[in-house]
């Protein structure tokens, strides 16, 4: 959990790829050799964070806006879980900004 | 040379290469393969712009070797971050051996290469938490048999291979770099003392240059089972090159065997490489290492044995003696590790479980067609 | 030269001494064996495939009995490939198919100038069918009925997608089948030629079908995929064709690739742009000519 006094971004490491047709999202790590099939929401942070967009807020705005949902609590709760598991999958790193 | 290699050749003069005709390269290819040297050599001709001057059909071979090559040095250097991260946790120091110590180091004998496991050494009291460390990250043992339990860690000098459940990798632990039951036994918090880190490399360790070529010659020819006794002596060749631009390498390499009772493997390491891989070692160094040589009526039949054993081992390469070569230096290294009043129920024991193997035997009639 | 102009004898001959060396698709085989059924298997099923001078191969291939008592008692047959034997040992009846499946593993391992997919390959007017499938989905039936029926074989078993080109390369071997797809295609084709079925306890019958002489004729012709296509038997149902999503496509050829996890980064690529360029779908499918047709039709569409 991030520190108040720390903000974190999101970047996508160097050699990770990726592919979306019709708002599904396919990926690649190459250090684990590991291709994902990505639900939705995070297919979404992962074509977001790879646009350029870093921050939590703007992320989690962008999700609302991108697949019609309600920016409310319970979707932030869905991001960070998802930016989680693509952090822990290699697909995208964490770093203090 | 052994009669037919082929490939020994090639490896130290790749500019032959285009002289080569097709049934030349039927040959090299081949016997490439059996000695997990096939993208080493690819290797070695890429880099001196001699690939398009290889045929088409196999200089497909060679390129898919490098394929293959390049795949796992990546998978291994993944692994080793990975490893580094679950000792990290469990606050574990280790240190990288063999193959992987080569991909994080940036070595030589790191291009080309092909590997089944990563090994690394961890201090024998904090085994328990290495263990768990990795455990809790993944690695579960692999021997669940109480006998080879017992065998790894009573009488070796490693636990029972560990694998990744999810990702299948396979981790070797050493406590020590020979078992307590073998002859030579270089003293772990020596060899600990002396590792060093890898230069960006993100808190991962190696052994020293001269404990690493100690480590390989050992392994080549005091504990192995000489499967790929070629491509092993093919890295220590490329060590000794690489450490041995530092003219400081030598008197430290000579040192540092005695210290450690490691002077036999280095005489058979030095004799060999300058024998059939024409590495440029210095003749006082040569001698010098010599003076652990074997005794006078043992050298000539070592030299029959492992001139055997070290080459490609291919049909073409065969001669009448070479399996009867191969199963001696097995026994030999078997002997090296274990007292004979242990080795002989062990041996008995793995020729068994040959026989009849716990797993099934792979069918490929369903249509999957995947090797074991 | 082919294998059927060979005169009598001489193919069992070169098995036993010194190999055959055949072209099969892209790569030269040179196979010993003093086994019959595979001097058999050869000549009755791969009469179309070129014989070539001794120059290299790219796959050195031995059947022969294994070393000591299974010689006799009970005797079998051990694959051999570069003088060393991947698999356990097979019944000596299983020779010939054994030689196939050891030749695909081959391929599967090596050939990584191509992405290597567990599919069949079916092509026409130009466009290749890449059909990936488990065992037990009619995968085998469905193909050998289209090239009955006009389809060109690239392929039942391993689909080559040159990483160069991104085109199919054909590599045309015989068309197993099993049970009672082997009934089923005698009536559907009944000029085709089936090899005598094997006995194997656990999956029943094996049957091999040569493929066209025209397939064989054009192994050299790569063709540009056009379709990736899921067929599933089920007896008696009703045809559907049905769009599957591009990225669920894209899973399922990766599930069914052999050597994607060597190729990296290159074989994501590879697949991303099969995926791109091929409708999608899943054919359920209850009656051989009624899927035949359905595949006609779509043939057709895109021409």
């Amino acid at each position: 959990m991030a520190s108040a006094s720390v903000i974190h971004g999101w970047t996508v490491p160097p050699g990770v790829r990726w592919r979306a047709w019709e708002g599904e999202v396919v990926a690649f790590h190459p250090g684990s050799g590991d291709t994902h099939l990505l639900a939705p929401i995070a297919g979404a942070l992962l074509e977001a964070v790879a646009s350029g967009i870093t921050s939590k807020e703007a992320l989690l705005r962008h999700v609302a806006h991108h697949l019609d949902l309600p920016s409310d609590d319970a979707l932030a709760a869905i991001v960070e879980e998802a930016l989680a598991t693509l952090v822990r999958r290699g697909l995208l790193s964490e770093d203090p900004l | 040379m052994a009669a037919g290699d082929h490939l020994t050749p090639l490896l130290l003069q790749p500019e032959r290469a285009p002289r080569l005709t097709l049934a030349d390269w039927d040959i090299v290819v081949r016997q490439g393969r059996r000695a997990a040297l096939l993208a080493t050599l690819a290797t070695r001709l890429d880099d001196r712009h001699l690939l398009k001057t290889v045929p088409e059909r196999p200089r497909r071979h060679l390129q898919a070797a490098m394929a293959i090559a390049h795949r796992h040095a990546a998978a291994v250097a993944w692994e080793a971050g990975e490893i580094g991260r679950a000792l990290a946790f469990g606050d574990v120091p280790f240190v990288l051996l063999k193959g992987a110590a080569y991909v994080a180091a940036h070595l030589p004998p790191a291009a080309g290469r092909l590997f089944s496991d990563i090994d690394i050494l961890v201090e024998k009291g904090r085994l328990a938490d290495a263990e768990q460390a990795l455990l809790v990250h993944g690695w579960v043992t692999t021997h669940h048999d109480p006998y080879d339990q017992r065998y790894y860690r009573q009488w070796m000098h490693e636990l029972p291979p560990l694998r990744h459940v999810r990702r299948q990798t396979v981790l070797d632990l050493h406590h020590a770099l020979l078992p307590e039951t073998a002859r030579l036994h270089p003293d772990p918090a020596k060899v600990w003392a002396a590792a060093v880190a890898v230069e960006g490399g993100a808190g991962l360790r190696v052994l020293c240059p001269a404990d690493m070529v100690l480590h390989s010659a050992t392994h080549l020819f005091f504990d192995g089972e000489l499967d790929h006794g070629l491509r092993d002596l093919v890295d220590l060749d490329a060590l000794l090159r690489h450490f041995g631009n530092d003219p400081a390498f030598w008197p430290r390499l000579l040192d540092r065997a005695d210290e450690l009772g490691l002077g036999r493997p280095l005489h058979y390491a030095l004799r060999y490489t300058t024998q059939r891989l024409a590495t440029p070692v210095a003749a006082a160094v040569v001698r010098s290492a010599a003076r652990a040589a074997p005794t006078p009526l043992a050298a000539p039949l070592m030299d029959a044995l492992f001139s055997r054993a070290l080459a490609p081992d291919h049909p073409t390469c065969a001669t009448p003696l070479t399996p009867l070569a191969r199963f001696l230096l097995y026994l030999r290294a078997h002997y090296l590790r274990m007292p004979l009043h242990l080795l002989l129920p062990h041996l008995l024991r793995k020729a068994w479980m040959r026989r009849h193997p716990e797993r099934p035997p792979a069918r490929p009639l369903n249509g999957e067609l995947r090797e074991e | 030269m082919k294998v059927a102009d060979l005169p009598a004898g001489a193919v069992a001959r070169r098995l036993r001494h010194g190999g055959l060396d055949l072209r099969l698709g892209p790569f030269i085989a040179r196979i010993e064996s003093p086994i019959p059924a595979v001097t058999e298997g050869i000549t009755q099923l791969w009469a179309e495939a070129a014989v070539v001078e001794r120059g290299f191969a790219d796959f050195h291939v031995r059947l022969a009995p294994p070393a000591g008592l299974r010689r006799w008692f009970r005797p079998q047959v051990l694959f051999e490939f570069d003088g060393a034997a991947p698999f356990l040992p097979l019944p000596r009846e299983q020779a010939f198919a054994f030689l196939e499946w050891g030749l695909n593993w081959c391929v599967a391992n090596h050939a990584h100038q191509y992405l290597v997919i567990h599919a069949a390959a079916v092509e026409r007017h130009g466009g290749v069918a890449i059909l990936p499938a488990p065992p037990g989905s009619g995968k085998s039936t469905l193909c050998a009925g289209l090239i009955a029926r006009g389809w060109r074989l690239l392929s039942d078993e391993l689909t080559l997608v040159s990483l160069a080109t991104g085109k199919v390369a054909p590599l045309p071997r015989p068309v197993s089948l099993k049970n009672e797809s082997i009934e089923v295609i005698r009536r559907f084709a009944p000029d085709a030629v089936l090899s005598a079925p094997c006995h194997d306890t656990t999956k029943g019958n094996v049957a091999h079908m040569r493929p066209p002489a025209t397939s064989t004729a054009r192994d050299g012709e790569e063709a540009a995929a056009a379709w990736i296509l899921f067929p599933r038997f089920r007896a008696g149902a009703p045809l559907e064709l049905g769009e599957r999503s591009r990225a669920r496509t894209f899973m399922a050829v990766v599930e069914n690739g052999f050597n994607y996890h060597v190729l990296g980064g290159d074989g994501f690529d590879a697949v991303a742009t099969l995926v791109d360029r091929c409708g999608c779908f899943d054919l359920t499918y209850g009656d051989l000519t009624e899927a035949v047709a359905t595949m006609d039709r779509l043939a057709q569409e895109q021409q």
